[in-house]
């Protein structure tokens, strides 16, 4: 196609055009077949691209709107409860602790079953007392072992006499 | 010509440039010549002494120690303030005092269990095993060792009881901090452990308090560890209690 009239037929199609110039296009395409043929093609693009796209018609928005607001009350809800589940658990680990570190669950050792069994002593020591070895420290804070901070303070009834219970920890001889 | 001329040059710019810093830095020997300087007699609180009185002198001086030779130099922006901070660390220029601790193995049994191994509880523990007694379930209460240590700041030992059984143990008493006119003593951190025999699988027991305050006078209990022993009856599983007692010992002179 070479004809002068493509540039006013493009604006004719997009509706740029004031009404003297249209009709004066609407009767050239009466005369022009195939300039007639362009503007129907420019005048299908343009309801094309105004339409939605293709690619967008398969993706079902509304699907994605009710499965983004599930998400967000899902998180509401978790976000709520959060706290109560975190003290429960906090309890739950309050309670288990002293079952777990109390002495019943440190199995005694069976002198049977041992190699070579070490009872403690019948009598009174014989030998020289051991000297200990004592070392002066700084004040810094000394390497932990496994340690719980569950702990408890029996009162007596006399105010010089204070009984702590602390949790009990078997300790790794090779840490 | 020119060019090796300019290379010496720039390699000898790293030596000017180290003699420059020693001439901007002076040596502590040289501070110690300009600048007034205080030799502390304990050197024990020297450190906390001189964290106190830079904060009870501001910007007014600055106080750098040096814990190996016990030595203070003080740089004042003022004439006659750094006698002002000598005068202060005279005075606050005391000793720490020096605690002792006794901790009582006790060992409580089950009823109807006798230990052989036990010593008779000495008369000072009379009321702490009374009130345990009401207070714990064991029945019978029997000493198994003392130890008995001094410590400033902290003490840490391990070794093996007194009695006939292999037993070894590890005491510490860390973070320690004396009040003379309270006369309490607060531990940070206190810990204690026992190994009842020397084989590879027998396993430490031990309990920790991360912080209690212990007044002259107060018989402090820690329990219990559990401990096999045998018995007049057998065997029975027994609680060992810890009494701790401290002393605060009295300010030397100066």
């Amino acid at each position: 196609m070479n004809c002068q009239w493509q540039d006013r037929i493009a604006l004719y199609a997009g509706g740029d055009l004031l009404e003297s110039e249209s009709a004066e296009v609407e009767r050239h395409l009466i005369e022009c077949p195939d300039c007639a043929q362009l503007a129907d093609w420019m005048a299908a693009d343009r309801e094309r691209l105004q339409s939605r796209p293709p690619e967008l018609a398969e993706i079902d928005f509304d699907a994605m709107r009710r499965e983004l607001r599930g998400r967000i009350v899902r998180g509401r809800r978790i976000r709520r409860w959060a706290p109560v589940a975190a003290i429960a658990a906090a309890l739950l680990v309050a309670v288990s602790i002293p079952s777990r570190t109390g002495h019943r669950m440190v199995r005694p050792v069976d002198p049977a079953s041992q190699v070579a069994p070490v009872p403690v002593a019948g009598g009174l020591a014989k030998g020289p007392r051991p000297v200990p070895a004592v070392r002066k420290t700084d004040g810094r804070k000394r390497p932990s072992v496994l340690r719980s901070n569950v702990e408890m303070r029996l009162t007596t009834n006399d105010p010089n006499v204070v009984i702590i219970l602390l949790p009990v920890t078997t300790e790794n001889p090779n840490e | 010509m020119n060019r090796g001329f300019m290379v010496l040059a720039l390699l000898a710019v790293p030596a000017w440039a180290q003699e420059a810093k020693r001439a901007q830095f002076p040596t502590v020997d040289e501070e110690l010549q300009k600048s007034p300087t205080y030799q502390f007699q304990f050197a024990t609180s020297a450190g906390r002494t001189v964290d106190f009185v830079q904060a009870l002198v501001g910007n007014s001086a600055h106080l750098a120690y040096y814990p190996a030779m016990n030595i203070v130099i003080i740089r004042a922006y003022n004439p006659g303030d750094a006698d002002k901070v000598i005068a202060l660390l005279k005075k606050y220029d005391i000793s720490k005092p020096e605690v002792e601790f006794t901790t009582y193995l006790v060992m409580g049994l089950p009823a109807g269990h006798t230990w052989t191994g036990g010593k008779p509880l000495p008369a000072e523990l009379e009321s702490a095993v009374e009130q345990m007694k009401q207070t714990l379930g064991d029945r019978a209460y029997s000493l198994r060792d003392i130890i008995h240590t001094h410590a400033i700041d902290g003490a840490d030992m391990d070794s093996g009881l007194s009695d006939s059984s292999a037993a070894t143990y590890s005491l510490a008493f860390d973070q320690i901090n004396t009040s003379r006119e309270t006369k309490t003593v607060q531990i940070g951190e206190f810990h204690f452990s026992i190994k009842p025999c020397p084989q590879a699988a027998c396993k430490p027991v031990g309990i920790t308090n991360m912080g209690v305050v212990i007044p002259e006078g107060q018989k402090l209990v820690f329990g219990k560890l559990p401990v096999f022993v045998n018995t007049k009856e057998g065997s029975a599983n027994a609680d060992l209690y810890l009494i701790v007692t401290v002393k605060i010992q009295d300010a030397p002179k100066k």
